[in-house]
């Protein structure tokens, strides 16, 4: 087991090393730098001139590489061009905050998707299946945007429950109760469609484990039906969902970015856009990069825990 | 958000082959126009076509002339639709704003599917070391959150049809060649591409004589649900406000204007394009269900 974890790391060394080449690239080989955001109107070609050497962003692409590489292995991310801090410290702030929102939202769409889905293969073809199905259907086909308008607009609007956005009130105090009522509906915006998505996978699983011959002779010893399924069945049937929390994490981050921006969380998809829009290099080179290595660490935890809960699968 | 092109059944069932489906075999298509999914998707989907296309040419009013006396209007007899809070015929621009979407998601899919479909064909072909970099590559680009990527190159330039149609399907595609490379791999090796290698045939041609038509199915099934990823993701850049600029209607930009009246009870700004994107999405997403039941040849024989 330590030497596969040891050996799936070492795999996964060249594209963290690539993601650092993708994520330099794309805003280094696009045109309008950013001395012509920084500069807006003022900009003259002696005045840009000024700004990029000021930068470094007159030296060769390599060296320029070569020294935010360097920098990156001391966790020194740049300083931002327009909030004028160290990229870092933005990140730190804003990082929690998505994670919080993406953790929470993945294992309740986790729970639900594997409740629902189970049910629905136990009653396979009835009318809660069916009907399931099709509700699900028409919530994986929605727009995340458009469900947390909705949301926003029933829950915060038309009945005030809860507030329209921001992490806290800056009238009240901030702790974990105000916290989390102001999650509640961003939270909500991500899972239900991610649970759509998920609980036909659980249902597909759960159907073709329903038929296996252990299950056929549980029943036969007379167990009863809660523990057939729950003991028996559940465990071998929620293994395929396991790789697909892996699959997930790129949309579920970006599906975070726009619930985000929605209800005006300053987390790393808030950070991200506005710095896109801006062009603030620093920043969207490290939100590209952290993106892309969460989704790599997600692959290889759900890589691992599939080995933990399957014992037919031994990494010797 | 295309669906993980049937992972979770290649874990749960043991591949099994159809009695001689051959791979132009007519039997696919038996199943696919026999599935009720195929007939409700292409209902909804012709729906969308006609409403965006056809529409404009039955319902004159201009998607652009600001009515200022008649601004976020409820629906009326002039106004069926009612107006947004520019004083522009919602339905009008709905119709139009469709169009774009509609050409740019289909164009984007199928060239993500040809880009990829040769990718990943290359890839399974050469072999050693330089599918292994190959492949690499595509790890690396599959692991940056997709709309992260679209939101930074769409914001690098100023956004136009073809520029956008490009980002989709360049961000697109490395999705169908990881599919179209195992597939070509479990078949490379097969008795027959070998006979064709031994009796001299280029690169080219066993890539396209022998492992295209073997791929076909899973390129057609993925390709499907990119159409939809792609309307999508054109909904939601432009919700982003980085869509086609104003005034050029688009759904994800209607529903940006509607938030800005979402305390005024004006519904109807906010269900309309919503229900849009829903309807196409549906009808995408049934077709791609509908053709994978058909086409997957993981699938076919149960």
């Amino acid at each position: 087991m330590g030497r596969y974890i040891l050996q799936r790391f070492i795999q996964a060394i060249p594209t963290v090393i690539g993601l650092t080449i993708v994520s330099f690239m794309l805003v280094h080989i696009t045109p309008g730098g950013p001395a012509y955001a920084m500069l807006g109107p003022k900009a003259t070609p002696a005045r840009v001139a000024a700004v990029d050497r000021s930068l470094g962003l007159n030296l060769p692409l390599w060296d320029q590489y070569g020294i935010w590489a360097w920098q990156l292995l001391h966790l020194n991310l740049g300083i931002s061009y327009f909030y004028l801090q160290p990229v870092t410290v933005l990140i730190e702030q804003a990082l929690p905050v998505t994670l919080a929102i993406v953790g929470i939202s993945y294992v309740l769409a986790h729970g639900i998707a594997v409740v629902l889905g189970s049910v629905q293969a136990y009653f396979k073809n009835g009318w809660f299946d069916h009907g399931t199905t099709s509700i699900n259907y028409f919530l994986y086909s929605m727009p995340g945007f458009w469900l947390a308008i909705l949301l926003l607009v029933w829950f915060a609007v038309d009945i005030p429950l809860f507030p329209t956005g921001n992490l806290c009130d800056p009238n009240t105090v901030c702790n974990l109760g105000t916290w989390a009522y102001h999650m509640v509906l961003p939270v909500m915006s991500l899972t239900i469609g991610t649970v759509a998505g998920w609980a036909r996978y659980m249902r597909t699983s759960m159907t073709d484990t329903l038929v296996q011959d252990y299950i056929r002779t549980a029943r036969a010893k007379g167990l009863s039906e809660t523990r057939v399924l729950f003991k028996h069945a559940w465990r071998n049937s929620v293994l395929p969902l396991i790789t697909l929390l892996g699959y997930f994490f790129p949309t579920i981050f970006g599906g975070a970015l726009v619930v985000e921006e929605i209800f005006n969380i300053p987390g790393m998809g808030l950070l991200t856009f506005n710095a896109a829009i801006k062009r603030d290099y620093p920043i969207v080179m490290a939100a590209v990069l952290i993106g892309g290595i969460l989704v790599v660490i997600g692959n290889l935890v759900a890589d691992l825990l599939y080995g933990l809960v399957d014992p037919r699968i031994s990494y010797g | 958000m295309a669906l993980p092109p049937t992972e979770l059944t290649a874990n749960v069932t043991e591949p099994q082959l159809g009695p001689d489906v051959g791979p132009h075999g007519n039997r696919q298509w038996q199943i696919f126009w026999s599935s009720p999914l195929a007939w409700i998707g292409l209902v909804l989907t012709a729906f969308m076509v006609l409403f965006s296309f056809v529409g404009p040419l039955v319902y004159h009013t201009s998607a652009y002339t600001p009515h200022l006396t008649h601004i976020l209007q409820p629906p009326s007899a002039r106004f069926p639709l009612g107006t947004n809070t520019l004083g522009r015929d919602e339905l009008a621009r709905l119709m139009l704003g469709g169009q774009l979407t509609l050409i740019i998601g289909f164009i984007a899919a199928l060239l993500s599917m040809v880009f990829g479909t040769i990718y990943g064909l290359a890839s399974a072909l050469a072999g050693g070391f330089t599918d292994v970099v190959m492949m690499r590559i595509i790890d690396v680009l599959l692991a940056i959150p997709g709309l992260f990527l679209l939101l930074l190159l769409d914001s690098m330039f100023t956004p136009n049809a073809v520029l956008l149609t490009a980002i989709f399907a360049g961000t697109a595609w490395f999705g169908v060649t990881r599919l179209v490379r195992s597939e070509a791999l479990s078949v490379r090796t097969r008795d027959y591409v070998e006979a064709a290698r031994s009796m001299g045939a280029g690169t080219w041609r066993i890539m396209l004589r022998h492992l295209l038509p073997n791929v076909m199915g899973v390129v057609l099934v993925t390709t499907t649900f990119q159409v939809a990823g792609a309307i999508l993701g054109i909904a939601t850049l432009s919700f982003l406000g980085l869509g086609l600029p104003p005034p050029q209607p688009n759904w994800g930009a209607q529903l940006s204007t509607a938030m800005q009246s979402m305390f005024q009870g004006a519904w109807w700004v906010i269900y309309p394009p919503g229900l849009c994107i829903v309807f196409i999405e549906l009808g995408v997403n049934f077709l791609g269900d509908a053709v994978r039941q058909a086409f997957d040849p993981r699938l076919l024989g149960n």
